[in-house]
């Protein structure tokens, strides 16, 4: 526990890491607070067509949309599907790139290298791209979209922990402990895994925020969770026919996915400055 | 030709823009363009284009209307030489054609050149203060070199080669960029027909896109490599 206060005792000195700290309370807590938070917590489904486009005002903070429902409560429930698309996507990447990184890593001939190749085929298209073909191929729905952004992100952690458990295995630790007759499973899971995680974890932060902007871009182009689905990327499809009049419709809904992002990318950052010892000699030798 | 003029216009303005302001706030690091730069460079990896897209097309479009809404050109395209509109009306010196396509073009590759500049600002930063520390650097100075020689000659020529690697990865996010800024500006290229055809559930036609993009994106990588060895002399030797 104590490396874990230190983490975040060094994290709370650097200003953007705490910023970015911050904007993930923040989204968190709209998530699970959501009913309580929203103003008009049944819009989500309920329709009031009287109320259709109002501007912003005292009882609808962030105006209504097509369908008279806030806007503002729409965006609460919206952030409990962001935050389970990225969480899903990034657990199901980290569950199949690691071992197949550590697997690859560890041992040295075909077999990892035809596992290495297989990643770099995923790496060979630019990862919207291939969501896109996925996401449209098994049709628009939540799960599909979660599929499709980890079936595209996982390479990118089968080659971080691919190549920092090839730099590891010249480490005097691990081949002293493979001679004292440590399994290949001890070793890699209770010596190496340890010794490599920061880089996940950094990778990991990152790939929040990564998930989630593709994802918005899904939906924004029609495949993610169908209407009346509150997902931000679809909100502000819909709220193009309605511009510029409606700006509020557009702008709220971006604004949200951008705050989200940028906290996850400013974690990201300021968790490399602190795990990454490496990384933080370079970093100090640069700004300071 | 429509995405690749798209695409090359946006990669243009990032570089042109991208890589001075990055030396820039490398040189007057801790200063309030650093800063500023830091905070712009932040945002700039955070934005979801599409939005930034609408959001600009709001602004210059719809309220100050100072730019098209969307599409490529109203009228009609110049002669057919190249197939770049921008290209073709200067050849033919039809410069008042040259203006609108220039018009049209101007909000979607800006919407698609700032999360490149964004890249490209950090990491030149990154290579020119990497360089700065380095020893050959402070021999020079401790020669007494005038600073804007050794910035000009030495430091940039060394930093800016990563950068290089750098431009060519660009050029593939630029292209999945493009599918999206195309579809929100009416755009009429291959991101546009692909958006189109997932609408229409038109599998082969997405997935040719994917393949089209695949290969494009595979090629690129081919030509930095290449551009690498050419740049940077260690790696001929390996």
């Amino acid at each position: 526990m104590s490396s874990v206060s230190f983490v975040l005792a060094r994290l709370a000195r650097d200003r953007s890491a705490l910023v970015g700290l911050v904007l993930i309370a923040l989204l968190v807590l709209c998530a699970v607070l959501a009913p309580l938070l929203a103003t008009h917590p049944d819009d989500v489904f309920e329709l009031h067509p009287a109320e259709r486009l109002r501007a912003p005002s005292g009882a609808h903070w962030l105006g209504t949309d097509r369908m008279g429902a806030d806007v503002y409560s729409r965006l609460l429930f919206g952030a409990r599907i962001t935050i389970i698309i990225g969480i899903i996507a990034v657990g199901a990447s980290l569950a199949i790139g690691v071992p197949i990184g550590l697997v690859a890593g560890y041992y040295h001939g075909w077999p990892s290298d035809s596992l290495m190749r297989v990643s770099d085929i995923f790496l060979a298209v630019p990862q919207v791209v291939l969501a896109i073909a996925i996401a449209q191929t098994l049709g628009p729905s939540l799960p599909n979209v979660i599929l499709a952004l980890s079936v595209t992100y996982w390479p990118w952690f089968a080659r971080v922990v691919y190549a920092e458990t090839r730099a590891l295995q010249k480490e005097v630790f691990v081949e002293s402990t493979a001679a004292l007759g440590a399994s290949p499973w001890r070793l890699t899971v209770l010596h190496v895994l340890p010794n490599i995680a920061s880089p996940i974890i950094v990778r990991a932060s990152i790939g929040m925020g990564f998930t989630i902007l593709t994802a918005a871009a899904l939906g924004f182009l029609g495949l993610g969770p169908p209407p009346p689905t509150p997902e931000w990327g679809r909100t502000i499809a819909e709220s193009r026919e309605f511009l510029p009049d409606a700006w509020w419709y557009a702008a709220a809904p971006g604004l949200a996915i951008f705050l989200t992002v940028m906290g996850f990318n400013l974690l990201g950052d300021g968790l490399r400055d602190v795990l990454d010892p490496r990384l933080r000699r370079s970093r100090t030798a640069q700004d300071g | 030709m429509a995405t690749i003029e798209l695409t090359v216009v946006a990669m243009i303005v990032s570089v042109l823009v991208g890589i001075p302001l990055g030396v820039l706030s490398a040189l007057w690091r801790n200063s309030l363009l650093d800063h500023t730069l830091r905070v712009v460079t932040v945002s700039g990896l955070a934005i979801a284009s599409f939005w930034l897209g609408i959001m600009l097309q709001l602004l210059f479009a719809m309220r100050l209307g100072w730019t098209p809404l969307n599409g490529r050109l109203q009228g009609f395209p110049p002669q057919s030489i190249t197939g770049f509109y921008l290209l073709d009306a200067a050849l033919t010196w039809d410069w008042a054609t040259f203006g609108t396509a220039l018009q049209h073009l101007a909000l979607p590759a800006a919407t698609l050149a700032f999360p490149a500049l964004a890249t490209l600002v950090r990491f030149t930063r990154a290579g020119v203060l990497d360089v700065m520390q380095s020893n050959f650097v402070l021999y020079e100075r401790a020669m007494g070199l005038p600073r804007p020689l050794i910035v000009w000659k030495y430091i940039l020529r060394s930093a800016l080669t990563s950068t290089v690697t750098q431009i060519g990865l660009l050029f593939g996010i630029l292209l999945a960029g493009a599918v999206v800024t195309e579809a929100v500006f009416d755009w009429p290229g291959i991101g546009t027909y692909a958006v189109n055809s997932i609408l229409r559930s038109d599998y082969n036609a997405v997935m040719g896109f994917t393949v089209w993009a695949g290969a494009i994106f595979i090629v690129v990588n081919l030509l930095v490599d290449v551009a690498q060895t050419l740049v940077d002399p260690r790696e001929r030797t390996t």
